[in-house]
């Protein structure tokens, strides 16, 4: 036998695929030449790298309840075909003209041309600010109320399956579901749940609403750096509330705590109850944590640090854990250490807005997990 | 086959409205979809989605589907041109790292002290970099034949091509793949 011809062989061997006559002839041809055993060996090593590659997938059970959950709100809303069909090249063409402005303003404003830069920024208004098409209509079909926290808050939202998206208008709110994404650009936001849960959403952040089902609500971090706190209501049993970030999850029954995803971890710090953090293998984004480090079950006044698939413990103390989450409880229960009995009142920061018509009082209000309870 | 039965007894009850129907459709060829959407955008998050888009619109568009007991290479050809479409509207709106990329980025950094599950992750990573370099024809083949675990017969039937080209285009692959990847781990470990 010839090299040339055991090469095939040997591939046909590493599938399986090759026969007992062909294994022997080949058998034969390696004991004769060091060459192809070392390509042989060469080429298992190959095979297991490959074999290995792909275990990590994403393509498993979260991301099918995901689409589960995506389909079913999908179901209920108005089908692809019957939306507007100049929604996006009217979209293209807005883009078109915020993409083309500025290398125009750069010569001019080398030409000392202020005005020009005026136009720009007018124009850039005009589409930051340009109103969202429709907000999604009919009860049950959504799970959160998104709204800006200052009436300067500029709130980018994009629709689950490339619906048509855009800007919040000013003092506007929207009625979220799954699979539909938000960009706090500025002046921060508050998602309220139906369930009285409150998420309130620093700027330069993107969240996605991941799960809304009646069994898992899960908001995503992963589109970069980003910080957020929940005040999450006790839950039925079965039922959980996470947010997901590029290094894992944080998931809780019912208390207060924040995430803030910086270069390279996720930091979770829990002001009351208990939330669970569980890391995510590094190159695993998408719902498996094999490989990773076991998960850890926070108390509050701990921080929680996932990096790189493992999760590793501080303890803070009420104080600082406070300290930590004051643009979102206010100053005065960050300087009182943590909030002494239930239904205390976090004020909405970092920019308050003014009180809606019949809102009335500070903004949250949610009882407490009884201590000791397990996160689920 | 009875494979492509069940598949067309499904569809026919996702066309009924029945959502449990649609639920187990999604899950027998999730993975499949998963390595159609892959192959073409080379990022775990990106196919996540991608793959989301696509049984958007499958829920959308069983209506048209005519032969029902296809419906898995309908579903191929539906994932690669969402896939597709993605990739053209990237390229369009280039975006930063991914989270992966970004995550070895940082492993890279912290060295030495990469915890051994870590170094696995990156060597994984190094190989899918690996794979994503390759022509696309021969990406799809290996794609399918690892992370879906699709026999030759299978890919062929899919892709509609010959048992001997798609192996060929495997072989032509991995000597490839045996170059790149030459140095990843140990002879020792042989």
């Amino acid at each position: 036998m010839r090299c040339r011809q055991a090469k095939v062989l040997l591939e046909r061997e590493l599938d399986g695929r090759l026969e007992a006559a062909g294994r022997q002839a080949l058998q034969a041809h390696l004991q004769q030449c060091a060459a192809c055993r070392a390509r042989g060996a060469e080429l298992r090593r190959t095979e297991r790298l490959l074999a290995a590659a792909f275990v990590d997938h994403p393509f498993g059970e979260a991301l099918a309840a995901r689409i589960a959950a995506a389909a079913t709100a999908g179901a209920a809303a108005a089908p692809t075909a019957s939306r507007p069909a100049a929604a996006g090249p009217e979209r293209a063409g807005a883009r078109a003209r915020v993409l083309a402005l500025p290398r125009q303003a750069r010569r001019w404003l080398g030409a000392g041309l202020a005005a020009a830069a005026a136009l720009l920024l007018v124009v850039l208004l005009g589409e930051r600010m340009r109103p969202l098409p429709q907000p999604r209509g009919g009860a049950g079909l959504t799970v959160a109320r998104l709204e800006g926290m200052a009436p300067t808050a500029a709130l980018r939202v994009e629709r689950a399956g490339g619906g048509p998206g855009g800007y919040l208008p000013p003092g506007g709110a929207l009625e979220l579901g799954a699979g539909d994404r938000f960009t706090v650009e500025s002046a921060g936001a508050r998602l309220r749940f139906a369930d009285g849960s409150v998420v309130l959403v620093r700027p330069d952040t993107t969240v996605r609403i991941e799960q809304a089902g009646p069994g898992r609500t899960e908001l995503a971090i992963r589109d970069g750096p980003g910080e957020l706190f929940c005040a999450v209501a006790p839950r039925p049993a079965g039922s959980s509330f996470a947010i997901r970030t590029p290094f894992g999850w944080s998931e809780v029954a019912g208390t207060r705590f924040g995430v803030r995803v910086v270069a390279g971890q996720a930091v979770t710090t829990v002001l009351e109850g208990q939330v669970r953090v569980r890391p995510l293998a590094v190159g695993g984004d998408g719902g498996v944590s094999a490989g990773a480090a076991p998960p850890l079950v926070l108390t509050a006044g701990e921080q929680g640090v996932l990096a790189a698939g493992t999760a590793v413990r501080r303890r803070l103390g009420p104080a600082a854990a406070a300290a930590e989450l004051a643009w979102a409880i206010g100053p005065a229960e960050a300087a009182a250490g943590s909030r002494a009995g239930p239904a205390a009142a976090p004020a909405p920061l970092p920019q308050p807005p003014a009180p809606a018509a019949g809102e009335g009082g500070p903004a949250l209000d949610l009882p407490v997990e009884p201590p000791g309870s397990e996160p689920r | 086959m009875a494979e492509r039965a069940e598949d067309a007894e499904l569809v026919a009850a996702c066309q009924r409205g029945d959502r449990a129907a649609f639920a187990r459709l999604v899950e027998r060829h999730l993975r499949l979809a998963g390595a159609a959407a892959y192959a073409v955008l080379g990022s775990y998050e990106e196919a996540a989605d991608a793959v989301q888009e696509a049984f958007l619109k499958v829920q959308h568009r069983l209506g048209e589907l005519r032969e029902p007991q296809r419906f898995r290479s309908w579903l191929y050809g539906l994932v690669r041109t969402t896939a597709l479409d993605r990739r053209r509207r990237q390229r369009r709106e280039p975006a930063a790292a991914t989270p992966e990329s970004a995550a070895l980025e940082r492993i890279a950094d912290e060295r030495p002290a990469v915890p051994e599950h870590l170094a696995h992750a990156e060597l994984r990573a190094q190989v899918r970099r690996a794979v994503a370099q390759l022509p696309a024809s021969y990406r799809e083949v290996v794609v399918l034949k690892y992370l879906d675990e699709r026999s030759y017969e299978e890919i062929a039937a899919l892709l509609g091509e010959s048992i001997s080209a798609i192996e060929s285009r495997l072989h032509r692959a991995r000597a490839l793949l045996r170059r790149q990847l030459r140095g990843l781990v140990p002879e020792r470990e042989e």
